[in-house]
């Protein structure tokens, strides 16, 4: 039975708008300080969500949702539901992207980045993690990729079908190599910039989410996205 | 009318939103179980309230 991705969302609201859910939350406010402000998970997702508000408090209260989705019972499934309402604009990107690159079917992508975001929150090392979102949804979403990259080569070194019906990105095992020429490439032309340029312009990420996991506002990461890539037109152009 | 103690806390739903007293009576209809909750206080001090609602129930005959 197919579930369309809305469709699962759906049933996580439903699900967390019980008195029962209600009550794993209020149990999560009494021991995580930053969730204490929110009477409600609408009110936490509401303030999780807007463009404004500092991103050091979100990430301090992805943290808490993180620490109490790590408890057994009602408590811990109630931290893991919010955690995934939070992260689920991140989620749909990564499913869009996933479904462009052909990784699988619409069925198997949003399962497979359901239980790896599932295992990824629940197996988060909050001492060694800065940026909980950031860390999150890059893992998974690199997760996904090399898993269905070794399954290609996999199928690679047994597949009897032609050459033409294989997949245009197949070469997977030559994928890590090319990405690090590409980022020593790009590093000699925009510097520093050069993994924000590649998170963009390569693997789809937007200016705001690749800005989280550098440490960059929006704005900063925006500005120094275009500056980067005014630089390689400028040294395309010479070369032309 | 069903006891409130033979609702589970999951057969009860949120209406979205937060209410003033005096607006239950607007919300309210025949025929389901409430539990309301206290959900803080607008910035004028008003009490603020959640409501949960459970799904319709089946008429129960009057007791002759």
């Amino acid at each position: 039975m197919s579930f369309a991705w809305h469709e699962i969302r759906d049933q996580i609201m439903h699900s967390a708008s019980t008195l029962n859910f209600q009550r794993s939350f209020d149990a999560i406010r009494r021991d995580q300080g930053p969730v204490v402000p929110f009477r409600d998970p609408a009110a936490l997702l509401d303030a999780l969500h807007q463009k404004a508000g500092s991103p050091d408090q979100k990430n301090l209260i992805l943290a808490a949702l993180a620490r109490a989705a790590h408890s057994d019972g009602h408590k811990g499934d109630c931290a893991l539901t919010l955690m995934l309402l939070a992260l689920w604009p991140g989620l749909d990107a990564i499913r869009r992207r996933c479904i462009w690159r052909k990784v699988g079917t619409s069925d198997e992508i949003a399962a497979d980045i359901l239980s790896r975001t599932t295992e990824a929150i629940r197996g988060l090392d909050l001492q060694r993690v800065n940026w909980i979102a950031a860390t999150i949804l890059r893992n998974v979403e690199r997760d996904i990729l090399r898993a269905h990259q070794r399954e290609a080569g996999r199928q690679n070194l047994r597949s009897e079908t032609e050459p033409d019906e294989v997949a245009a990105d197949d070469g997977s095992a030559d994928a890590a190599v090319t990405e690090a020429q590409l980022l020593r490439d790009l590093r000699l032309l925009v510097g520093a910039d050069a993994i924000l340029v590649i998170r963009v312009a390569v693997e789809g990420f937007s200016q705001a989410e690749a800005g989280i996991e550098l440490g960059l506002s929006e704005a900063a990461a925006r500005k120094r996205y275009q500056r980067a890539t005014q630089r390689l037109r400028d040294a395309l152009q010479k070369i032309h | 009318m069903n006891s409130i103690a033979d609702l589970s806390p999951t057969d009860l739903k949120r209406i979205p939103g937060l209410y003033r007293r005096w607006e239950l009576t607007e919300v309210f209809e025949a025929h389901r179980n409430y539990q309301i909750e206290d959900a803080g206080a607008h910035a004028d001090g008003t009490p603020l309230l959640a409501i949960f609602v459970s799904d319709p129930v089946p008429d129960t005959p009057e007791a002759t």
